[in-house]
């Protein structure tokens, strides 16, 4: 019985008999190995793959859901207090309130078309709480609750749209849709988690990072001579004159210090026909909170021209609108934040941001303005916990 | 190569992956740490001196608030002027993360 000299060295292979451990454990491994490899090419390694993501998102969905809770029992609580025990419908209406769209093919007038629209949604859901409450709390408390409702509903959106990609992605067996949620998530998470401690926050009534335009408005109030108000000239929106070193500073911010942005476009628009003689205005000047790019410093501040405001655009365009009308330079002075500090209670950088911002205010007004020249400022944004 | 290596050698790659997993959690625990000890403060000022303090935020105070608390000084009303937070970090987690703060400085300024 002669072999040759090749077999002969392999003679601890297993199917040759005899073989060692170490040997198995190689030819085991070679054939998973080519196992999984097969199942690879034939899809179910993605499947296998769409699983482990599917169960990530759905325990992230589970985290969301447990905000969405946290937030509407920090309002059922806080009208139970008010003496509202049936709140839930109107809890649920505000959850699930929606705005259509103006019509955009047809740019007409669109501006007055979508200014009635946020208009319409904002005073149902002030007059459903209004209606609830029947005057058992302040108003500024009011307005605190009708920014919960909406923060709800921002949550709840969040949420929604996420658990539709995964169980389209999971009903279609579409593995994109399911990666697509699942590498959105964390920037869905901290949107979350920023709505769901601003609500914590305003229910406080602790300054938010974008309150940074009313208080800059506040600080210019309560640092010069007084001449008329503060008064309120909008829904929501007040102003005051000042006088600074011989010249008229009108100063233009929502009413705190419930959670508001008023209407500083229509207060802006009112006071310019209020003026009589409108050759005076020397600049519009606006306060704002603006998101930083990243890498750039909390509470920076910068300047630029345009009108500061992050609204969809109804109120930024009537200033916008007057300026170009009468000739008037449009000032921005930006406080920077992140999109979680401007939602969240205000941080020792933004308020420092604050008194820079003032400082900058007050060198456009020396630069551009004469005795008895008129300067408006606005503070824009959202004035919770800021009063005038 | 012979059984008894083989297996010290599976051994040792099984254990260290199970560290290396301990390490990232124990790491990502400390990072998270860092970002929990927030408290709200206010800044009062007295309208007629200037004169300005800082206490814990109450519930209740806004901004341009007269508080039910005199100026030391001259004894007048004071008025809630700021309130923001301020980070409170342990200090024990500062040690641990100030190498890694100090090398992303750039990122953060
Ligand atoms: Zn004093």
């Amino acid at each position: 019985m002669s072999q040759p000299v090749a077999l002969q060295a392999n003679a601890t292979l297993p199917w040759l008999g005899g073989g060692d451990l170490a040997t198995w454990i190689i030819a085991i491994s070679i054939l998973v190995s080519t196992i999984l490899s097969v199942l690879a090419f034939l899809g179910i390694a993605q499947g296998m793959q769409m699983r482990v993501w599917r169960a990530q998102i759905e325990s992230r969905l589970r985290i969301i859901e447990g905000y969405i809770g946290e937030v509407r029992d920090l309002v059922l609580e806080r009208l139970r207090r008010a003496g509202v025990e049936d709140a839930d419908k109107t809890v649920d209406t505000a959850m699930e309130y929606f705005m259509v769209e103006p019509v955009s093919i047809e740019p007409t007038d669109i501006i007055k078309r979508l200014e009635r629209i946020l208009r319409t949604g904002e005073e149902r859901i002030e007059s459903l709480v209004a209606r609830m409450l029947r005057g058992r709390v302040s108003w500024q408390e009011e307005r605190n609750i009708v920014t919960l409702l909406t923060i709800l509903n921002a949550l709840n959106t969040v949420y929604k749209v996420v658990r539709h990609m995964l169980l389209l992605g999971v009903k279609l067996k579409n593995p994109m849709l399911v990666m697509q949620a699942w590498m959105l998530l964390p920037l869905y998470m901290r949107i979350a988690k920023a709505y769901r401690d601003a609500a914590k926050v305003i229910m406080k009534g602790i300054p938010i990072g974008d309150a940074a335009g009313p208080l800059a408005a506040y600080r210019l109030i309560s640092s010069l001579p007084k001449l008329e108000g503060p008064t309120e000239i909008a829904k929501d929106t007040v102003y005051a004159l000042l006088d600074y070193e011989g010249r008229r500073v009108v100063v233009v911010k929502a009413k705190g210090p419930g959670s508001t942005v008023g209407r500083p476009g229509e207060a802006v628009e009112k006071l310019v026909e209020m003026l009589p003689d409108k050759s005076k205005i020397k600049a519009i000047i606006t306060v704002d909170a603006a998101l930083k790019l990243e890498g750039e410093k909390t509470g920076s501040v910068a300047e630029g021209s345009g009108v500061a405001m992050g609204d969809p655009g109804p109120e930024k365009i009537r200033i916008e609108r007057i300026a170009a009308r009468l000739g008037v330079p449009l000032y921005a002075v930006a406080i920077k934040m992140g999109m979680e500090e401007a939602i969240t209670a205000m941080k020792r950088e933004v308020a420092d941001g604050v008194e820079e911002a003032v400082e900058r205010v007050r060198g456009i007004i020396r630069d551009v303005a004469g005795e008895g020249d008129v300067v408006i400022v606005v503070g824009v944004g959202n004035t919770v916990g800021v009063a005038q | 190569m012979s059984d008894a290596w083989l297996l010290i050698y599976m051994l040792l790659s099984l254990s260290s992956a199970a560290l290396a997993v301990a390490v990232a959690a124990i790491v990502k625990a400390m990072r998270g740490a860092g970002e929990a000890g927030e408290r709200v403060v206010e800044e009062l000022r007295c309208p007629s001196c200037g004169y300005s303090m800082r206490r814990r935020f109450v519930e209740g105070d806004y901004v341009g608030h007269v508080v039910d608390f005199r100026c030391p000084r001259c004894g007048v009303s004071m008025v809630v002027s700021r309130i923001y937070v301020e980070s409170a970090e342990p200090l024990r987690v500062k040690l641990f993360t100030r190498r890694r703060e100090r090398r992303e400085k750039h990122l953060n300024p």
